[in-house]
């Protein structure tokens, strides 16, 4: 019954959070940038919207821009289930950090693809910055599990998100969670092409990555595109927040013992990172392209550190 | 291996001075070092707290005001003067010089593992870490070999002369109150006597940059 309710609660957030997510980081931009904004439940208007317009395509398109948009969907709808990204995700057997970074990996194939196959110079473009930003952001995801992975002693994400650990020392695990927290929320911000290093509301500009991939799509393929750029956003800072509150529950003296806390303090995380990407797009400006892979470095550079402090801990 | 609390700061004051080597904006290089100057004093805390002598207490004090606070507002405020707000380029690229900071700590825990034992154990626990202080002298050495413009080479010697302090602290318990004060106004001193020189290079160059000083002019 419990195992019953559990999935209940994992399907209605992880229908309702991610564009809810997308919402607020628009709303509260909005709202700090003197506007008045949308509604927070906008996204689902628009993807209402995108599913009831009528699907267009170029006339150099081939099959590979009709088989994109449900191929992104699917890994990405398999990360979301795959990744413990809520501390009340149902355990799936075979969740192996591997699985997760190669679907992600395969979501982001199939945009470059797509973005390729529809012919346009500028999606090209994109695709060719997109590829060179996944190059150098792959090392950060992988090495920051991988120290994680190191702790635990296993690749089953279910085992290292597990709640369990807190023999391998407080301050050490303090550092290596809070570490990949940071190197993931890093590594979300440049992989969701969000502001320092990709603009998202820049349309028709020669400087965007994500967006100028897209910009062949509309209608029904589109709202895909979009559903599981929201998964994959979502899923992403629930990893995030899910590193911080091992961190703080690391810490001796804050005991959050019980269950319940940590299900609330999951969801709260997640906005919390919303916040602070609205934060972050309202602050800080896009960085310069040749910029970019300095402010990767820092992503890299955490996780580096991480795997160091993993590899001290004598987890092996 | 398990982590103390001031271990835990003094590393952070390496992964700062690392965050440090990472950008060319001096102006977040100098908000780096003051967090990192920060975390220095904060280990001289806590290392009041193992040895309950009241100097490391004042000592932490002088270190978070003069050094931490002091000379990053008073370079600041040069660099608002002379209006150089960035380093030109540097001998190595920005993504490379963080990751050779990286390895510089590996060697500095494989060197630290050979220094002899510290005089008493329990407190040296307590210290720091003899480790940061090896990294902070190796990376603020790089930053200094790296980098063009005067104030980064003020910057890296700071940097370095924070190893100094932490590595005597977890090695020897820190030096007499009297000569850690001294040693302490002959860095106030020399980044004021080098601030002012900066005013002279940019008056009399135009630039900061002090690998173009070497040819003479009349």
């Amino acid at each position: 019954m419990t195992m019953l309710i559990s999935i209940a609660v994992f399907a209605l957030s992880l229908s309702l959070l991610p564009f809810l997510i997308l919402g607020v980081i628009s709303s509260l931009k909005a709202r700090w940038q003197n506007r008045r904004g949308a509604s927070v439940l906008q996204p689902f208007r628009y993807i209402k919207k995108l599913y009831s317009k009528q699907d267009l395509s170029s006339k150099e398109a081939s099959w590979i821009s009709d088989l994109a948009p449900p191929m992104i969907l699917a890994s990405a709808l398999l990360m979301a289930i795959f990744t413990p990204w809520l501390s009340f995700s149902p355990l799936v057997q075979g969740s192996d950090l591997f699985l997760v970074v190669y679907l992600f990996g395969l979501s982001r194939f199939f945009t470059i693809l797509a973005a390729l196959d529809s012919g346009s110079p500028l999606t090209g473009f994109g695709a060719s910055r997109e590829a060179t930003l996944s190059i150098l952001t792959e090392p950060a995801l992988v090495l920051s599990l991988l120290s994680l992975a190191i702790t635990a002693g296993s690749t089953d994400l279910n085992k290292v998100f597990a709640f369990s650990q807190t023999a391998a020392g407080g301050v050490l695990d303090v550092a290596i969670w809070s570490l990949a927290a940071a190197t993931i929320f890093l590594t979300a911000l440049i992989d969701l092409s969000r502001m320092p290093v990709d603009d998202p509301t820049t349309h028709l500009e020669l400087t965007m990555i994500h967006e100028s991939m897209v910009i062949e799509f509309g209608g029904r393929r589109m709202a895909m595109i979009l559903v599981a750029y929201a998964l994959r956003m979502v899923t992403l800072l629930g990893l995030a927040s899910q590193c911080a509150i091992h961190a703080l529950i690391a810490i001796p003296a804050l005991q959050i013992a019980p269950m319940a806390t940590i299900h609330i303090l999951s969801i709260i995380g997640i906005l919390a990172g919303a916040v602070a990407i609205a934060l972050v797009e309202t602050f800080f400006v896009k960085l310069k392209w040749t910029r970019v892979p300095e402010f990767i470095a820092y992503a890299v550079t955490l996780s580096l550190l991480g795997c160091g402090a993993a590899l001290l801990g004598g987890g092996i | 291996m398990n982590l103390t609390l001031s271990e835990f700061f003094a590393v952070g004051a390496v992964i700062f001075a690392i965050f440090m080597s990472g950008t060319i904006q001096l102006r977040t290089n100098l908000l780096l070092y003051a967090i990192q100057t920060l975390l220095v004093g904060v280990v001289t805390a806590a290392f009041y707290l193992a040895s309950n002598e009241s100097q490391y207490l004042w000592l932490a004090l002088v270190v978070i005001l003069v050094k931490a606070a002091g000379i990053s507002l008073f370079l600041a405020w040069v660099l608002r003067r002379i209006n150089v707000f960035r380093d030109g380029a540097t001998y190595l690229p920005i993504p490379i010089a963080m990751h050779v900071c990286i390895l510089m700590l590996g060697i500095a825990h494989f060197l630290a593992d050979r220094l002899p034992a510290p005089p008493d154990q329990s407190l040296h626990l307590q210290a720091g870490s003899a480790e940061s202080g090896i990294a902070l002298v190796l990376i603020g050495t790089l930053f200094m070999l790296t980098r063009k413009t005067a104030v980064s080479q003020i910057i890296g010697f700071l940097t370095m002369e924070n190893g100094i302090y932490l590595f005597t602290l977890a090695q020897a318990h820190g030096m007499p109150m009297a000569v850690e004060l001294g040693i302490l106004l002959d860095v106030l001193v020399g980044v004021m006597v080098a601030g002012v020189i900066t005013f002279r290079i940019q008056k009399s160059f135009e630039h900061i940059d002090v690998t173009q000083l070497r040819d003479l002019r009349d």
